[in-house]
């Protein structure tokens, strides 16, 4: 019975380890959320690419679209543009090193950062 | 834009029997403040203070000419016992809240990031969540999935973001007027408690300002995370609360939760203020 449990306690590493990872997934997504000029923006590459569409283009403000689907005046596309880039970058990095962290940890204890012995 | 002055994180608290609010306000406040720098209000009856609440910028004295008290079963270490609650006022936060910009949050919600600063300046002029997770799952609680089937989407007064102006202040007007007349909504939405929920009134007052949809309530950028009364903190850490669920360990990092289990925040009460004082 050895073989089982040790897979029972494999199933258990993986269910904290897979809710680990969503919840890192859905903290990205949250802490990526901007608000600018009244409007709630998600940045991803979407937004990022069509702003660059826009800065390419020579708009200096455009009408986009914000997370509620209202549209949002943005008077200066180019600084927002630069800011949403910057934000990505820093919570991506951040995401990437978090990932490591989760994808290194062996134990449930190296997953939560918790020592169980001491309870 | 408005200026730091004009918004702000609005704290009802009022201590019953089971439970200290005033300390569980206390840490919340620490931690919004921590987190998102912006000046917090208490909303109090002053006459009973009995804790030093000098952290909190706005005290708000509050009155109540018909002391009002909603009992409801509580899972209160390892038990379930019938608790007085006395939320039924939370429904004159727009009345009550100094700033122009209000985040109004439960005491017993901690804040661990400072994503909910992106709300402020909003062209929307109120956002709540309709949907939730638990920690150690991507769903919802069973008891709200059993309520969301025909029913409008819960609100969770949990976290409300609101700005004054004439939409909001006829929205709490219309949620004044449903719990004024909560038995006729009661059958008439089918609600399934029998005790009053201030989360059912904001879902059916939203129905009914909102043309009878279910979409007229936009979500705030932060997630509603329930952490249920059966489930305990580990530990505590800058940015970290790990907690022990009925399934899995969870480490909630730079993440707010809403943690119902309150208990668990006047157990780590010094903890919370050692760390975010």
């Amino acid at each position: 019975m050895e073989n089982i449990d040790s897979i029972f306690d494999k199933s258990k590493y993986i269910a904290v380890q897979k809710n680990q990872i969503q919840l890192l997934k859905e903290l990205v997504k949250e802490k990526l959320t901007v608000g600018h000029l009244g409007g709630l923006f998600l940045i991803n590459s979407e937004l990022l690419n069509f702003l660059d569409l826009l800065e390419r283009s020579g708009y200096d403000t455009a009408v986009i679209n914000d997370m509620n689907d209202n549209p949002t005046e943005i008077t200066n596309i180019k600084e927002f543009k630069k800011m949403c880039m910057e934000k990505y970058a820093q919570e991506q990095n951040q995401a990437l090193a978090e990932m490591r962290r989760i994808r290194k940890a062996r134990t449930v204890k190296e997953l939560v950062e918790y020592d169980f012995t001491e309870e | 834009m408005t200026s730091q002055k004009n918004k702000g994180v609005l704290l009802f608290a009022k201590n019953n029997p089971d439970f200290n609010y005033i300390k569980q306000a206390k840490v919340a406040a620490t931690l919004a403040k921590h987190f998102l720098n912006v000046p917090v209000a208490l909303v109090t009856p002053v006459d009973e203070l009995e804790e030093d609440v000098s952290l909190f910028d706005h005290i708000i004295d509050w009155k109540q000419k018909v002391e009002e008290i909603n009992i409801r079963p509580i899972y209160v270490e390892g038990k379930f016992r019938k608790v007085s609650w006395h939320n039924l006022d939370r429904l004159t936060a727009y009345d009550v809240s100094p700033f122009d910009e209000t985040l109004l949050i439960d005491s017993d919600y901690l804040i661990q990031n400072s994503v909910l600063n992106s709300v402020w300046g909003s062209n929307i002029p109120m956002l709540m969540n309709t949907h939730t997770r638990i920690p150690a799952k991507h769903q919802q609680h069973i008891y709200e999935l059993v309520i969301e089937d025909g029913f409008p989407k819960v609100h969770w007064f949990t976290v409300m973001y609101f700005r004054k102006c004439k939409e909001v202040e006829e929205w709490f007007e219309v949620c004044k007027y449903v719990k004024q007349n909560y038995e006729f909504y009661k059958k008439t939405f089918r609600v399934p408690y029998h005790y009053y929920r201030n989360d059912i009134t904001a879902a059916i007052a939203s129905h009914l300002v909102g043309g009878f949809r279910d979409d007229f309530m936009k979500p705030l950028p932060t997630r509603q995370i329930n952490s249920f009364n059966m489930e305990h903190i580990l530990d505590i850490a800058k940015g970290k609360i790990i907690l022990r669920t009925e399934s899995i360990p969870v480490l909630l990092k730079d993440t707010n939760v809403h943690c119902l289990n309150k208990t668990e925040i006047e157990k780590n009460y010094d903890k919370f203020m050692e760390i975010y004082s």
